[in-house]
């Protein structure tokens, strides 16, 4: 937070300091048509909204009927505009559980907001819980939705008019970071990384400055995740331990956050090869998911100490989890994901000296191999043309994987044949 | 959940995960804004902060405090910190007050004429910018205007002497 001391005395001066008397007070209502509304009026309209907000998000849940009827109920009540826009802030759980019910309920939401009153940007006073700022919230919470579903793309594009919105319902920089953090998160999901760092770092700066710990907290993550997919595992843990900070001093325990915190915090220990502090932060991380039943985080925990086991040398270890990711092909898993954990599963077997299960792995990767998004590369190929000629051994096996990891992540590099390799 | 859960398991993570009840632990809820504090004691002294440090009128102050207070309770799902929120808010809504005023002292006046009454004073002035109109055939009726227009304010001042 930007320090100014003489403001700032003032602020937590014990007497408030005395004004000169104006010669001509303008608040009257009847010199001025646009007279403030009392704050406390606004404030009261915005307790009322908590609960309708509550009921909105729950009737989301229960489905599309429930979902119109709780809207219908908010007609012609004076807290209507905050109910909608604390429904659309309210949402980030209902992302996590279903990002399709949060996707309509988004939608929704933006229409509802086009009959409130628009913000009235060139008076001096602003409109409380204007049409443009509903309609900014909800189109922030399209972009979580869509990128939870995998939607990188899409999820940048819904953050665009949420900007705009936002300068028109006079922001004072807030919103623009929330755009930033939202988008910069997308970013790192299509990695574009340059862009996304840009993006979250803004976002952390005002976060910071508007004294908001937990978001800037998030931003932390966000910027850990980033460096943790461009190989700055050193960087990344820097990230992670203020974040985590953050969530600590804000006693956000509860949070799925922290449970996700913790698996990336371990992996990239993991990647640095600081086995001992990986497990031990995995093993947190798993406690806290199981404690706050976070299914969808478990799953990510469980493969990340099976990549763990792996790189310790435990192979056979490593392969009964692995095989047990693939046994299971979890919804939530990424058919990279899957991809990955195939190759995982077959290097181990190799390892080990189990030639015929390896053989059976990678034939299954090619009868699957139109369905990932690495059908057409040229490291699948050697594989597969090894697996062939009797020639397939454990180094391939890391050397294909390797290389599609780099692709996953963003890396674009030719691919070179691993007798061509030094 | 694969069978193979507990075998990947740290051993420390198994023993803590017996101490934990197999309940739900539900989230903290979002910390209780102490309203009263903000709209009784932060708000005058925000106000009295604009006046006194960025040399605001009160009025402004005043529809400046109300701006930033709408914004923190549009944004209250959010905000943990509405004083640190309100105090960033503020200090950039008199940073926009400010630059406003500035945009205002440097875009260019309308004609002095248009916007001030005419006194004595004044006629210097005047006399000295027909003086400045450049002598041309087209600026030549101009000239022969304004003369003939100074000559009756002049006649009309005159007139208002004591």
């Amino acid at each position: 937070m930007k320090r100014d001391d003489v403001f700032d005395a003032i602020l937590e001066s014990e007497v408030v300091p005395d004004l000169p008397r104006q010669a001509m007070g303008r608040t009257l209502p009847f010199v001025r048509p646009n007279a403030r509304v009392s704050v406390e009026d606004i404030y009261r309209l915005s307790q009322a909204a908590e609960k309708p907000a509550e009921l909105i998000l729950q009737a989301a849940r229960a489905g599309a009927d429930e979902l119109a009827a709780a809207l219908r109920s908010l007609d012609g009540k004076p807290h209507r505009g905050f109910a909608l826009l604390y429904a659309a802030q309210k949402a980030d759980k209902l992302v996590a559980e279903d990002p399709n019910k949060a996707l309509t309920l988004a939608r929704l939401l933006s229409e509802e907001a086009a009959t409130l009153q628009a913000a009235n940007s060139k008076e001096r006073i602003s409109t409380p819980a204007p049409r443009q700022a509903v309609q900014a919230e909800a189109a922030l919470l399209e972009s979580q939705a869509l990128l939870q579903k995998g939607e990188a793309s899409s999820a940048r594009e819904a953050v665009r008019p949420a900007r705009d919105l936002f300068r028109e319902s006079g922001d004072l920089g807030f919103g623009a970071a929330l755009c930033d953090y939202h988008e910069g998160t997308a970013a790192t999901f299509e990695k574009e990384y340059t862009e996304a760092q840009r993006l979250l770092k803004r976002a952390l700066a005002v976060f910071a400055e508007f004294g908001q710990e937990h978001l800037a907290g998030r931003a932390h993550a966000g910027l850990g995740s980033l460096f943790v997919h461009k190989g700055q595992f050193e960087l990344a843990l820097k990230y992670f331990d203020a974040s985590l900070r953050a969530f600590d001093s804000e006693s956000d325990a509860g949070s799925q956050r922290t449970t996700m915190l913790l698996n990336n915090r371990a992996t990239a220990l993991m990647r640095l090869g600081r086995f001992d502090e990986a497990r031990a932060t995995f093993a947190k991380a798993l406690n806290f998911g199981r404690r706050h039943n976070h299914e969808s985080h478990l799953f990510f925990i469980r493969t990340g100490l099976a990549e763990l086991d792996f790189r310790r040398g435990e192979y056979r270890r490593a392969l009964r989890a692995f095989t047990g990711i693939v046994r299971e092909a979890s919804p939530l898993a990424s058919k990279a994901e899957l991809v990955f954990s195939r190759l995982y599963a077959a290097e181990c077997q190799a390892r080990i000296g189990s030639y015929g299960p390896m053989a059976i792995e990678i034939e299954a990767l090619r009868r699957e191999r139109q369905e990932h998004p690495f059908a057409p590369s040229p490291a699948l190929g050697e594989l597969f043309m090894s697996l062939d000629q009797g020639t397939i051994d454990a180094d391939l096996i890391a050397h294909v994987r390797e290389y599609l990891q780099d692709e996953e992540n963003g890396v674009k590099r030719a691919y070179r044949p691993l007798r061509l390799v030094g | 959940m694969s069978r193979n859960y507990g075998e990947i398991l740290p051993d420390e993570v198994e023993k803590q995960r017996a101490r934990f009840a197999p309940v739900e632990v539900p989230a903290p809820a979002r910390p209780v804004w102490n309203w009263e504090e903000l709209n009784a004691k932060f708000r005058p002294r925000l106000i009295a902060a604009g006046v006194i440090r960025f040399g605001l009128t009160q009025d402004d102050c005043e529809d400046a405090a109300q701006t930033v207070f709408l914004k923190v309770l549009a944004m209250n799902p959010r905000v943990r910190d509405p004083k640190a929120y309100l105090r960033a808010a503020f200090l950039n809504q008199c940073n926009n007050i400010l630059q406003a005023r500035e945009r205002r002292s440097i875009a260019p006046r309308e004609p002095a004429t248009a916007s001030r009454p005419l006194t004595l004073a004044n006629s210097g002035e005047i006399a000295a910018r027909a003086a400045t109109v450049p002598v041309s055939s087209r600026t030549a009726p101009m000239r022969a205007f304004r003369r003939t227009l100074w000559g009756r304010i002049r006649a009309g001042l005159a007139r208002l002497r004591p």
